[in-house]
């Protein structure tokens, strides 16, 4: 069947909406400025989004399908190590031929989720899918740890991504720590995994 | 010498306008509302903060005063190698002394860090904040931990700021479980433990591992 024109068109309204976002802040996102970047009249955009929450909650959605197919199409056939690695190297911006994910209209959403219940729903979803996403990598590397401990790195993932996006690019703190971020994930890996007696193993 | 009345305006204003924001959000909050809730007029908030800008600066030094009173009191009570223990678990939420909890102020962080995209004094006040925590920090590890190298402190810094910001985004804006306080702070433990072991030898796990790929 053909697509009807309006997913074309939702589209390309999300893609603009995301990148007025990261330009402009929040605060100052206007449908004019989403128009503007859409090459699309506000009226349309009226259209499709007469209102702001569907809008944002499909823009979380967005990111959240976006990192899930990272990992469904383009990491699936790798061998696991190596998937985990990417997982880490992906999210820290150590994958040279990717941008890291898009961390100002994070920003922009964390102070929307406190006043809006579907768009703090929608930020619950697109964390947990990505803690879960690596809790299970970690179990497909290294089945025989308790189920707490995947638990515990999921959850220092998902932190430790948010919170060091936030000191970089919304703070302005060095970019050195990237790298040092990154290889904290091995070392908390690699902390559990010599408590259990196990080896950290490199693929 | 007696306290001019504009600093006790001030704070009656900043107070007003922290709870403003959590009742209305960051998207509605106006001048109007701020005066509402501090039982005053638009006009005289005007007077004492001319722009949004500069009162929001100033709430967020408030917010930042806070911690200081908190801490400092504690800390400067506590035998020294006892302080990174207290420092941990009092940033992870893990005390049960009531007068010693993590402030309840995650929301009005977002809202300090929504509006630094475009205040770049906003940015820089919130940027110094976690400057001056991380050095703290930084300091807190070396006297525990006289061995570590200042550079591999100021790493640890550096994780324990971001996992400490990032663990409540989840936790309390997001509605995941405090259940995960202990685990994030295990978390900060165990990079500590990480630093211990390796932090001279410069071939690394993450070397190691890209070496043998």
């Amino acid at each position: 069947m053909v697509k009807p024109v309006s997913e074309y068109r939702r589209k390309e309204i999300l893609e603009a909406a995301l990148s007025a976002l990261d330009k402009h802040g929040l605060s100052k996102v206007s449908y004019d400025l989403i128009a503007e970047e859409a090459d699309m009249s506000r009226q349309l955009i009226r259209h499709y989004y007469p209102k702001v929450v569907p809008l944002m909650v499909d823009i979380v959605e967005r990111i959240t399908e976006d990192y899930r197919k990272l990992i469904i199409n383009d990491i699936n056939e790798m061998p696991s190590q190596q998937r985990l690695a990417i997982m880490m190297d992906f999210f820290f911006g150590q994958l040279q031929d990717r941008d890291a994910p898009p961390s100002m209209s994070f920003d922009s959403m964390f102070a929307l989720a406190n006043s809006n219940e579907q768009i703090k729903q929608a930020m619950f979803v697109a964390h947990q899918t990505l803690s879960e996403t690596f809790q299970n990598e970690l179990k497909i590397c290294y089945p025989s740890l308790p189920l707490k401990v995947y638990q515990e790195l999921g959850h220092q993932y998902v932190s430790l991504i948010t919170g060091h996006w936030r000191m970089v690019s919304s703070l302005g703190m060095s970019d050195k720590y990237t790298a040092v971020s990154r290889k904290a994930m091995d070392r908390l890996i690699h902390s559990y995994l010599q408590e259990y007696g196990l080896e950290y193993s490199h693929g | 010498m007696v306290k001019p009345i504009s600093d006790y305006r001030r704070s009656e204003i900043i107070e007003a306008a922290i709870s403003a924001l959590i009742k209305h959000g960051l998207s509605n909050l106006s001048y109007d509302l701020i005066a509402e809730e501090a039982d005053t007029t638009r006009q005289l908030i005007r007077h004492y903060y001319p722009t949004s800008e500069n009162l929001m600066i100033e709430v967020c030094d408030y917010l930042a005063g806070v911690y200081h009173e908190l801490l400092g009191v504690a800390i400067t009570e506590l035998d020294q190698t006892e302080r990174l223990d207290l420092f941990l678990d009092f940033y992870f939420g893990l005390l049960d002394d009531t007068r010693l909890q993590k402030p309840k102020d995650d929301q009005y962080y977002d809202a300090l860090f929504a509006l630094a995209c475009r205040s770049e004094q906003l940015k820089q006040n919130l940027h110094n904040q976690y400057t001056s925590l991380r050095n703290a920090f930084t300091n807190e590890v070396k006297i525990s931990y006289p061995e570590l190298q200042i550079e591999a402190c100021d790493e640890i810094a550096h994780l324990f700021v971001s996992l400490m910001y990032g663990h409540w985004k989840m936790v309390a804006n997001l509605g995941f479980s405090e259940k995960l306080n202990q685990g994030a702070r295990n978390g900060v433990e165990r990079l500590i433990q990480s630093y211990r072991q390796h932090y001279t030898n410069p071939v690394d796990i993450r070397f190691e591992s890209e070496g043998s790929q």
